[in-house]
């Protein structure tokens, strides 16, 4: 003799291929997600003119080593920008350039662009100084 | 009379819905503590930083430059001409979004900062990854 049991059975949605979906979901949401913590350095196109009156601006160079050259020293990020904040302060500067030399890279050029933005003047990454003409990426 | 329920199937359920609860639980933190990364068509190392306080995330309409120069705009690989095409039909005054390779030669970047700039771009936005100290 068969007797139902009534109370038991109230889910009408079966759960394995429920939980196929959800397994799927979660996968893809695992695989597509990022967690980078992303940060944006506004660079300037070059329209922006410098007042005639102001100070030079300080130029350092940015070897393919990553070596920072200011004034034809080599020197740490930190010890630049304490050094560049004092000169500021002197009025003797008023802006940083960044010149990347022919071999350097991305990474130490913008690593200079961070440290030195710290300091408060403003920096900008210097145009290419004798190869103008080079050609376009 | 009095019938057993039938035990099998009772705890079968029972031991998925503590696991559905947790796979939920997983599913609604990647949803919401994640960013869906769009990804370039090749590999891209972004340049690191540690001071720059400006919070990003990926734009769509993101152009990307691989270590070697190569070009993708918004995911899709582009020939170096096709770009100022591309930038022709950009809105006037908004910035543009930049991820570049930690090893492209910094001096690559000038040039292409030239020809956004003709084509109108004043603000250009170059993405980074913080790095905590």
């Amino acid at each position: 003799m068969q007797i139902e049991t009534a109370v038991r059975r109230r889910h009408s949605i079966s759960l394995t291929p429920l939980i196929d979906v959800v397994f799927i979901l979660l996968l893809f949401f695992m695989l597509a997600t990022s967690f980078t913590d992303w940060r944006e350095i506004t660079l300037a196109t070059g329209t922006t003119a410098a007042e005639d009156e102001q100070p030079p601006p300080a130029i350092v160079h940015v070897g393919a080593d990553g070596a920072l050259r200011y004034d034809g020293e080599t020197r740490s990020a930190d010890e630049l920008a304490q050094l560049l904040q004092r000169r500021q302060a002197e009025e003797a500067i008023a802006a940083v350039v960044i010149q990347p030399d022919h071999a350097a890279t991305l990474g130490p050029t913008v690593s200079a662009l961070d440290a030195l933005a710290a300091t408060g003047l403003p920096v900008a990454l210097g145009k290419n100084a004798n190869d103008e003409t080079a050609p376009a990426p | 009379m009095i019938v057993p329920p039938p035990k099998r199937q009772r705890s079968l359920d029972d031991s998925i819905l503590p696991l559905i609860n947790v796979v939920f639980l997983l599913l609604i933190f990647f949803v919401v503590a994640g960013v869906i990364a769009r990804q370039a068509p090749f590999d891209i190392i972004l340049p690191q930083t540690m001071r720059t306080e400006t919070r990003s995330v990926p734009a769509e309409q993101i152009l990307a430059i691989a270590a070697d120069g190569r070009l993708a705009f918004a995911g899709e690989p582009i020939a170096s001409a096709e770009l100022d095409d591309i930038l022709a039909t950009w809105p006037e005054g908004e910035a543009l979004q930049i991820q570049a390779d930690s090893d492209l030669p910094a001096r690559q970047l000038n040039p292409l900062l030239e020809r956004l700039r003709r084509a109108g771009i004043v603000e250009v936005r170059l993405l980074t990854q913080h790095q905590s100290r």
